[in-house]
């Protein structure tokens, strides 16, 4: 029970019989109590403010983490820090934070657990800094659970394939058991030994272990099963064996990315095959996908190559003219939404929920089941320059989005600290700290009044608790001195809780201004690294146009020449 | 035709290998770093929002904190948690698998801040998810607790039971 509610119900009030007294003083203080409310940076126990950073940190809200780490915490724990910057891809002070911790390691000034090795390996690895990153990575050997332990060999044997040594990167896996990770692994060491080797077993065989170590039943292990497919097949295919590529094409999804690519090269396959009517069944699949995927455009440029080798020219025209017909479709696409990217920037085109009237047919469905802002949007962010630069927008308007919140907070925070000091004034001014003393010196005037009466006895001076109420008397005039100092605290704090409401107010303000110049030049800039992008896209969707263009010249020529020697070349058949 | 065709086939045939492009113009690097000035300014102003929210809206005296940690070893799979307070619903949370293995690496959550007048209280968890063997748990956890003149934090710990495996639901008040 609080010592205030100890005052109110007992002994001492009950006796005194001056409830009005104290419990305005009760209340008075208890005001006052909130008002000077430590106001410690997190109050709590480091344990728990510790635990927060960390549980923020490991699931990724870097931002959060930053925010709850004060300088004390940035200064105690700089693996964290910089963790937690780098992954707000706030990169600047990254190398003089590591610096400091391997001047640290280096004075043993500091003890690095191995949980931090592994995220300066990481953190490195990010970086593209290999050797630091095996240097952090050895130092963990052993200490690592089941789980980590593949995320280990899997940065350490990537590091090995970026410095060029795919022996080491193979023995480096020899430790695995398996999963994602190890699956990921062997996959970017076939890539490495497909890169740097004629001899193509080794790259097979990673591939094909990449494949044994993957279960397939995530969306991640999926995706990578088949983008590791794909390469087999891309390999056998290169490596002239159309047969085998052909069943490795066959096993990727057909809702995956790289499924129209799939498609394709096993139409590639079967042509090499001479299967000329599986090639085009396999083609015309491909045909359901978006033309800004190549693959797409190459299988529509396929289709009419291969009627023309089977001999049926008058399907392989009307081929040409399809093709032809959504090259130039697509090419007027292309042109829309450049203009529309030049009208009003990428941030409003692409990137933000939008009402811009005339926009609604590129949000259209096309036959799959993506929009075309979506199709367009997947392939700008294959850029890896843009998507970074998505990446850096998301995070300003994150920013942008959470000062208008605290702006609203503010406005609330202000209006509570009216109502708040409109409380405290009224409140002060129906107590009067100085009638109030007067009012417990009477009483203590009275008190020994009572007690210097000759007239009674001890016995009377205590059945009356004349020292009991003469001790409460003091203890209240001592309590009112003590409320009179909390009164100035109280009212200074106030003060001070609305100078810094008006401050915080006032750099909200100036930070949001700033951000939307920020975010502003920003657009600009993405928008012209989209634009140039889709000039590639214009320049290979013209190519793609002549091809077929050419393709159809080249057919007329054909007739035109075959006309002499052969009467009709449409009874063609497939070989 | 049959040069230009074979020219985009063997392109295609190689997906694996990287495809030589000329290099993207990219982002003025003032930008970026003018960027990354802006956001760690607002880091600070942000850090500084919410201490002067917690000052004002939760102090000490009256401040409730309500934390979950997780033991290394659970094998619980936490789906979801509500708290009430005195009977009243005050917060619940649905958790993803990277927030369960953030609080098993030694992470832990601030699941509820508020402020509380001082007295009696009680405080009542219910767990919700899958302990060993695919078992599906629904646990409540009551704590009648005193407020009293200064702050209460107050820690669920999820834990495992060494004999039988099931889940066991601790309360830490600091």
């Amino acid at each position: 029970m609080s010592r205030y509610l100890k005052l109110r119900h007992g002994k001492f009030v009950t006796k005194l019989a001056h409830p009005p007294l104290i419990i305005k003083v009760s209340r008075v203080l208890f005001l006052m109590a909130c008002l000077v409310a430590s106001p410690l940076s997190y109050s709590m126990p480091e344990e728990l403010y510790e635990g927060m950073i960390q549980f923020e940190l490991d699931r990724g809200n870097h931002f959060k983490a930053l925010t709850l780490m004060d300088t004390a915490y940035q200064d105690a724990h700089f693996v964290d820090h910089v963790t937690a910057l780098n992954g707000f891809n706030i990169n600047s002070d990254i190398d003089q934070i590591l610096r400091k911790i391997y001047l640290q390691e280096k004075k043993k000034s500091a003890t690095f657990t191995s949980k931090d090795y592994f995220k300066i390996g990481r953190l490195e690895y990010q970086l593209g800094r290999c050797k630091p990153a095996l240097r952090a990575f050895k130092k963990l050997k052993n200490k690592l659970s089941q789980e980590e332990k593949q995320e280990w060999i899997f940065y350490r044997s990537n590091c090995f394939i970026r410095l060029g040594s795919n022996t080491k990167a193979m023995q480096v896996l020899n430790d695995t058991v398996g999963g994602i990770w190890a699956s990921h692994a062997y996959y970017n060491l076939g890539v490495s030994y497909d890169e740097s080797s004629r001899n193509k077993s080794k790259a097979l065989k990673a591939f094909k272990l990449a494949i044994l170590l993957n279960k397939g039943k995530t969306l991640q292990e999926k995706a990578l099963k088949n983008q590791i497919n794909l390469s087999v097949g891309s390999l056998y295919l290169n490596a002239e064996k159309p047969d085998l590529s052909s069943s490795f094409f066959k096993k990727i999804y057909l809702d995956s990315p790289v499924a129209p690519q799939a498609l394709y090269l096993n139409g590639i396959a079967k042509l090499e095959l001479n299967d000329f009517r599986s090639a085009t069944q396999s083609w015309f699949s491909v045909k359901k996908y978006p033309l800004v995927n190549q693959s797409v455009a190459e299988a529509l440029l396929a289709i009419p190559y291969a009627y023309e080798r089977s001999g049926y020219i008058s399907q392989a025209l009307e081929a040409y003219l399809e093709a032809s017909n959504s090259f130039e479709t697509e090419l007027k696409v292309i042109s829309k939404v450049d203009g529309l990217l030049k009208q009003y920037g990428a941030a409003k085109i692409l990137i933000e929920d939008n009402n811009i009237e005339g926009l609604e047919w590129f949000l259209a469905k096309d036959v799959v089941t993506n929009t075309m802002k979506a199709t367009y949007f997947s392939y700008f962010m294959s850029n890896l320059e843009i998507y970074d630069a998505v990446e850096l927008y998301s995070e300003l308007k994150m920013l942008s989005e959470s000062m208008q919140f605290w702006s609203s907070q503010l406005k609330v925070f202000g209006q509570s600290l009216k109502n708040k000091q409109a409380t405290f004034t009224k409140k002060s001014k129906s107590f009067s700290l100085v009638k109030t003393q007067k009012k417990i010196d009477k009483l203590t005037h009275r008190i020994n009044s009572i007690q210097n009466k000759k007239l009674l006895t001890p016995r009377q001076i205590d059945r009356l608790q004349i020292r009991t109420m003469k001790t409460n008397a003091s203890k209240l005039s001592k309590r009112l001195a003590e409320l009179k100092g909390k009164v100035t605290q109280g009212r200074g704090q106030l003060k001070s809780q609305f100078e810094m409401n008006k401050e915080l107010n006032q750099r909200a303000k100036i930070s949001k201004k700033q951000l939307k110049v920020t975010i502003d030049k920003l657009d600009a800039q993405i928008t012209r690294l989209i634009r140039d992008q889709l000039g590639v896209l214009k320049t290979q969707m013209l190519a793609n146009f002549e091809r077929s263009e050419q393709g159809l010249v080249h057919v007329f020529q054909d007739i035109a020449e075959s006309s002499n020697k052969q009467k009709n070349r449409l009874d063609g058949r497939y070989k | 035709m049959l040069i230009a065709f074979g020219a985009s086939t063997s392109n295609a045939v190689e997906p694996a290998k990287e495809k030589k492009e000329t290099k993207p113009k990219s982002i003025d690097p003032a930008l970026i770093k003018e960027a990354e000035q802006l956001k760690k300014e607002l880091i600070q102003l942000n850090s500084e929002l919410y201490q002067f929210e917690e000052d004002l809206l939760y102090p000490a005296n009256t401040q409730l904190g309500v934390f979950l940690s997780m033991s290394k070893d659970s094998s619980f799979v936490l789906d979801s948690i509500e708290i009430r307070l005195d009977d009243k619903l005050v917060t619940s949370y649905i958790y993803k698998d990277n927030e369960i293995s953030s609080l098993k690496n030694g992470g832990i959550q601030r699941l509820y801040l508020g402020s509380l007048a001082d007295g009696r209280h009680k405080l009542t968890a219910r767990f919700n998810g899958q302990g060993a063997n695919n078992q599906y748990f629904r646990r409540k956890k009551a704590l009648p607790f005193t407020k009293e003149q200064s702050a209460k934090f107050i820690q669920l710990v999820v834990t495992e039971s060494k004999t039988n495996n099931e889940p066991l639901f601790k309360v830490k008040a600091w």
